[in-house]
């Protein structure tokens, strides 16, 4: 028999530096209305001095206040990045060290985009399998210092934040119907390249690059698809008891809206703060958890489906009821 | 099917029906970007049941271009 459990809190951090469209007209050949008309985004915050690490911790001791709970009662941590300030250990592990929390299972998971809705899953599964009883999910994305800022199709998409919740058991289910897939991406349209070393015996070359790579057409027909699929996949699986809101990956509000009139829900119940924060990867789903609960966006009995997409290519969803 | 396709068009851009001769660019004169050929193309796939290759995308520069790719 599976186990009950549900959001009790939810946290973020952004940082303070905010870059507009206008002033990257400053440093590449692009504009305002041409960001605008392609991507949806006007601004985005860019990080200073934090680091991925740092914006991790603070949003997940923020969604421990919020969930009223002490840190030492924690008892599972698990992360997401696709731009770790170390590629190990993983940031669950700097968010128990941090928050104190002695006796945990921290790991992180690596699904792209949609690592928060994978993050979410293994959460609950291994909440049962190993019988805890509060989880931390948390998604940092330092996606600034990973972006080819020559690059004026891609650099111009991506911003920088962290998003966490809380998740303990509770009377009722109000986390469920996860659905996770993958395809394979034979063509490498979507990745993080890695920097490494070259050594004697090999014939690698030595690289430094780490910039997101992407072919921004083929991932929006992805995309697309996958939103569609998964609406439907979770709309199936509630039934009777309808969605109410739907907060997807925030990748680019030309996939938001395109999923918004394809589908048979209507624009209003789709999230967006894409054109304020920009791509964050998987910290963009916990991030719009967050606004959305602080602005009234989400009121309490909301049933919402969370959607990501990703690399991998990975894709799915989660069913939340909002029950702050 | 052209008229179909063209209903796709208008309804995506926000057109009408005179805005969209055989031989309007799709860049220059409908001021179609990348995405907006992606969102043709899947729309086309989805409701006419036919099939695009994305590499040929660039040849295609209008109506004429794209009846006589379909029609091929």
């Amino acid at each position: 028999m599976s186990i009950n459990t549900k959001i009790t809190g939810v946290g973020s951090y952004l940082p303070e530096t905010i870059v507009t469209n206008a002033m990257i007209e400053d440093i590449l050949d692009t504009s305002d209305e041409w960001i605008i008309k392609r991507t949806g985004i006007r601004q985005r915050r860019v990080v200073k001095d934090e680091t991925t690490t740092y914006m991790a911790v603070e949003a997940a001791k923020r969604a421990v206040e919020n969930a009223g709970i002490k840190s030492e009662n924690i008892e599972l941590i698990i992360g997401s990045t696709i731009s770790g300030d170390v590629s190990s250990p993983a940031i669950a592990s700097y968010v128990q060290r941090t928050l104190g929390c002695e006796n945990v299972a921290a790991m992180d998971v690596a699904a792209g985009c949609t690592g928060f809705i994978y993050a979410m899953a293994t959460a609950i599964s291994l909440m049962e399998t190993l019988n805890k009883n509060t989880a931390v999910v948390v998604a940092s994305e330092n996606l600034s210092c990973r972006s080819d800022w020559s690059d004026r199709s891609s650099c111009i998409l991506f911003g920088d934040g962290a998003g966490a919740v809380v998740i303990e058991r509770s009377e009722s289910n109000s986390i469920y119907h996860p659905v996770l897939h993958a395809i394979p991406d034979t063509d490498d349209v979507l990745y993080v390249a890695s920097s490494k070393y070259a050594h004697p015996w090999s014939k690698d070359i030595a690289t430094d690059d780490c910039a997101i790579r992407m072919d921004g057409k083929k991932v929006f027909a992805f995309a697309v698809d996958a939103v569609e699929k998964t609406l439907n996949e979770l709309t199936e699986l509630c039934g009777d008891k309808p969605i109410t809101k739907i907060i997807l990956h925030q990748a680019n509000n030309r996939i938001i809206r395109y999923a918004a009139t394809s589908s048979s829900y209507d624009k209003d119940q789709f999230f967006v703060n894409v054109d304020r924060l920009a791509n964050t990867s998987s910290a963009s789903i916990p991030l719009a958890i967050d606004e959305a609960a602080r602005e009234g966006w989400l009121k309490k009995g909301d049933v919402v489906a969370l959607v990501g997409f990703g690399a991998g290519l990975s894709y799915g969803g989660i069913i939340i009821e909002w029950a702050i | 099917m052209k008229e179909q396709i063209i209903a796709i068009l208008m309804e995506q851009l926000d057109l009408e029906r005179d805005d969209i001769k055989d031989d309007s660019d799709f860049v220059e004169d409908l001021e179609m970007d990348s995405l907006d050929m992606m969102e043709l193309v899947i729309e086309i796939e989805k409701k006419l049941g036919l099939s695009i290759d994305n590499e040929k995308l660039s040849e295609i520069h209008c109506m004429n271009d794209l009846m006589e790719y379909i029609e091929a």
